[in-house]
């Protein structure tokens, strides 16, 4: 559990980035940035693993459309078979409207709900909200913050960071 | 940053920055974007011109409202559709604001994927555009059912009938399209959306708007691990959303073309559904841009640059629009089918041959005023060229199920559709409907990607 949260603010988005690659470089695992944009490169410099989204939208999609197409192929040919104008129980090509449709929907609902668990969405409350600044994260504020577990994290973090030039402000968060 | 030194690279490069500079807002810092699309939201007045159209637009939600109770009371009879005549106006305004809903997903799709700057500032009232039309048209079919309170027959689901829907059928291909649009379109609109909620939660003033606000945010704090998975989301959404957009469109070209009728029963029609689709919907997107720009004071975000941008696009659509209307009429003279050659005179020479006419100057001749630069530079000419669009794209669809219901291949059958006044009155309350959600959108949530525009200028700064 979170005990306290060191924040430090630089001016922009580069400052960011050359701060976040300093926490890494210092061992600070759960160094985390904040900004009000996507900045490309964040993802390296703090060492993120390659998102699970994409692959969690993928096998969804494919076993959304797999089981549509099973359901009309199954219930067409077995369950319930009408000679419709002479074409075939298993006229596949008309099944594959719905599987695609369903495959879409399938994946974009997954891959929804994979991008919410794995950011821990929805969270109401988190101390960063309780810092000073934190309104200004949404508009022009770019932060990093360290997750302090221990006193030596605290000291470390505090000694380290805060004297890097980037940084023109600071605050611990209890 | 410009380089003097001339090479092709360099050349591309200036002609790059050059491009970024007139579609965003560069050297504008980020707390002065915040405020330009926030503060209409947050601290303007809403104004009398917003009232007027508000109070217009929920009468006619109104009389949409009673026509829909009045045609479920009385049955589909009080529209003017007949035995011949069986699709009237309900499946061509389906067509038509399903239409108008892809080109919302085609530009945020699309200009992400291919990198374009223009659509920060676009894409989110597009996308609710899309959300609004799409939800719209998917009234139409389920009212045209004539039982639309048995509509969840459509759905796959164990019943005590032990029945399934019929696979083979269109209609239940329509169903699975819709539903799965409508469920991506939400996702991919409130994602994109959720961290200017955050922003929206953070700026506002009162208790009640920061709960509101806050609710919707989900706790999104910017976090590099918030984004991480955003930005893989929001892509992968967009890659597929293009491959969607021509699905959907293109199961209603299959609703016409899956039939045996004259007029209907071509191979072109998914792709020509599709491009129909993107011009009317860009038509409204043009629009929708000037009332916002207009309305919420965005000049700086959206630009006449932006309007030029999509004159050409709408240009584009309108020869591919041409060249399908003559691939028809080639095709029903080269087929040597009595029937369908005799539709495509009645095209030309039946009753409803003056709007036939008015369609073809509406969709492939006023659009090429925007071949000229100068009329791409006047915002009444755009405007005006696009509501002819809007109005010309409507009556194709009317006419496609019209020109070839009413002269299909049992004479004796021959009628002719004359729409009633619910049938209108239905079109024009759906149209207030649009407005009256529109309205909503534009005072509760940025209209603007706050958050895209910031990303993409900063990228156009360094």
């Amino acid at each position: 559990m979170t005990q306290g949260l060191f924040m430090a603010r630089v001016r922009d988005a580069d400052d960011l980035l050359s701060l976040a690659r300093a926490a890494r470089e210092l061992g600070f695992e759960t160094a985390d940035a904040h900004s009000p944009h996507v900045i490309e490169g964040m993802d390296a410099a703090l060492g993120l693993r390659a998102s699970p989204v994409r692959p969690a939208m993928l096998v969804a999609g494919l076993v959304g459309a797999a089981a549509i197409f099973a359901l009309q192929w199954w219930n067409s040919v077995y369950g319930y078979p009408i000679n419709s104008g002479g074409r075939p129980l298993n006229s596949w090509p008309a099944y594959l409207f719905a599987t695609f449709e369903t495959g879409i929907a399938a994946a974009a609902i997954a891959g929804f709900v994979t991008m919410l668990w794995k950011s821990a969405l929805p969270r109401p409350h988190h101390p960063i909200f309780e810092a000073r600044e934190a309104a200004a994260i949404t508009d022009d504020g770019f932060f990093l913050t360290v997750d302090m577990n221990d006193r030596q994290a605290r000291y470390r973090a505090v000694e380290l960071l805060r004297a890097r030039p980037e940084v023109i402000a600071a605050e611990v968060v209890e | 940053m410009s380089l003097t030194a001339d090479t092709p690279a360099i050349r591309a490069q200036n002609a790059a920055d050059e491009v970024a500079r007139a579609y965003l807002p560069v050297g504008m810092p980020n707390p002065r974007i915040t405020a330009t699309v926030a503060d209409p939201v947050l601290e303007q007045r809403f104004g009398r011109l917003w009232w007027i159209a508000f109070v217009a637009a929920s009468g006619l939600t109104v009389t949409m409202i009673v026509s829909l109770v009045w045609l479920v009371w009385q049955g589909v009879g009080i529209w003017g559709i007949n035995t011949t005549n069986v699709w009237g106006f309900a499946i061509a305004n389906y067509v038509w604001w399903i239409g108008i809903g892809n080109a919302g997903t085609l530009i945020s799709s699309m200009l992400l994927l291919t990198r374009q700057r223009w659509r920060a500032s676009i894409s989110r009232f597009a996308e609710a555009m899309t959300l609004f039309a799409a939800a719209i048209a998917g009234l139409f079919p389920i009212f045209h059912l004539g039982r639309p309170w048995f509509f969840f027959w459509l759905v796959p689901y164990p019943n005590t009938m032990d029945l399934m829907p019929q696979w083979r059928s269109p209609l239940v291909w329509d169903f699975f399209a819709i539903a799965s649009y409508l469920i991506f379109s939400l996702l991919f609109w409130y994602t994109g959306a959720l961290p200017d909620f955050a922003t929206m939660r953070d700026k506002a003033k009162g208790r009640i708007g920061r709960k509101i606000y806050g609710a919707f945010a989900l706790g999104w704090r910017g976090s590099a691990r918030h984004w991480h998975h955003y930005e893989a989301y929001y892509r992968a959404m967009a890659a597929l959303g293009v491959p969607l957009v021509v699905s959907v469109h293109s199961v209603v070209g299959m609703d016409f073309a899956a039939g045996v009728m004259s007029g209907w029963n071509e191979t072109i029609f998914p792709p020509y559904f599709v491009v129909g689709a993107m011009f009317s919907g860009f038509a409204m997107v043009v629009v929708l841009a000037a009332l916002i720009r207009r309305g919420l004071g965005l000049h700086d975000l959206i630009t006449m640059n932006h309007f030029d941008v999509m004159a050409r696009i709408l240009l584009v659509a309108s020869l591919i629009m041409s060249i399908s209307y003559v691939t028809e009429w080639f095709f029903a003279w080269y087929s040597g089918d009595y029937s369908e050659r005799f539709v495509t005179w009645f095209e030309f020479q039946g009753i409803y041959a003056p709007f036939y006419w008015t369609m073809l100057a509406c969709n492939c001749l006023f659009p090429l005023l925007y071949a000229f630069r100068a009329a791409r530079r006047s915002l009444p000419i755009v405007i005006a060229v696009a509501i002819l669009i809007n109005v010309g794209m409507w009556l194709e669809r009317i006419l496609i199920i019209s020109e070839t219901l009413s002269r299909g291949h049992l004479p004796s059958q021959w009628r002719v559709y004359v729409p009633t006044i619910w049938d209108w009155l239905l079109l024009a309350g759906t149209l207030g409907f649009f407005a009256w959600m529109f309205l909503l959108f534009v005072r509760l949530v940025p209209a603007v990607s706050i958050h895209e525009v910031k990303e993409r200028t900063r990228e156009a700064e360094a």
